[in-house]
């Protein structure tokens, strides 16, 4: 199961909440909404993370696509407290590097 | 499970039924004497396995996955009854998904045997 909501928009940034599973049958649903809400906003784009349970490499590539996206506009995304899975997933594919990855914030 | 016991998984090529292959390999991974930690990482390559054929293959063909026990770990291997699949990774997209499987598996063998065009080998006491 997966499920993506906002929890908080404002000037600077969209809080985005993702829960569940980011695979090959959700990946598709993740990419529409997440595409969506960039191209609505103007604003950088915060992942919360914990309740994220598992990206593949489909879901990875997907939010590299969005960053190009939002780099484009000197916009950026924070991948916020990953659970050490998704986190040592990050550190495989070296893209703890191009993401900025925040611990511990609520 | 005694050592050169395989169990064999049928599922169709679609994403909806890699979770079956995820499931069935925790608990052949547990008997086999993996931590937790390393039955998470066989999980995470066979998905990212699959994930790849059902992008390359898509088609009504059913994807075989064999579970076999070694003296020293587990083989898992992936074989398609009507077709073969040469490239599994030959575009850059695919780069995360190589680099995922590569390291968190042991080994990767990607030249046809059988009837199995991939496999996955971890050895038991090698956690990434």
């Amino acid at each position: 199961m997966f499920e993506l909501s906002v929890k908080h928009s404002d000037e600077q940034s969209n809080i985005i909440v993702l829960t569940g599973e980011i695979d090959i049958y959700s990946a598709p649903d993740f990419k529409e909404q997440l595409y969506r809400i960039i191209g609505e906003g103007r604003q950088s784009v915060i992942l919360e993370c914990e309740e994220l349970s598992y990206i593949d490499s489909m879901g990875l590539g997907i939010l590299v696509g969005a960053l190009k996206r939002l780099k484009e506009q000197e916009r950026d995304i924070v991948v916020r407290n990953p659970k050490s899975n998704i986190r040592k997933l990050l550190r495989i594919t070296g893209l703890d590097k191009v993401f900025i990855i925040e611990e511990a914030k609520s | 499970m005694k050592t050169s016991d395989t169990v064999s998984v049928l599922i169709p090529i679609k994403p909806e039924y890699v979770s079956i292959a995820r499931l069935t390999v925790s608990g052949i991974a547990s008997r086999a004497g993996f931590d937790i930690d390393t039955i998470e990482d066989i999980k995470v390559a066979i998905s990212e396995v699959i994930g790849k054929i059902i992008e390359k293959c898509p088609s009504d063909d059913r994807l075989t996955v064999d579970f076999t026990q070694l003296k020293d770990g587990l083989s898992i291997s992936f074989s398609l009854k009507e077709q073969n699949i040469s490239e599994l990774f030959n575009s850059e997209s695919d780069r995360f998904a190589l680099a995922i499987i590569s390291s968190l598996m042991d080994e990767i063998d990607t030249t046809q045997k059988d009837s199995a065009f991939i496999t996955l080998i971890k050895k038991l006491g090698k956690a990434v």
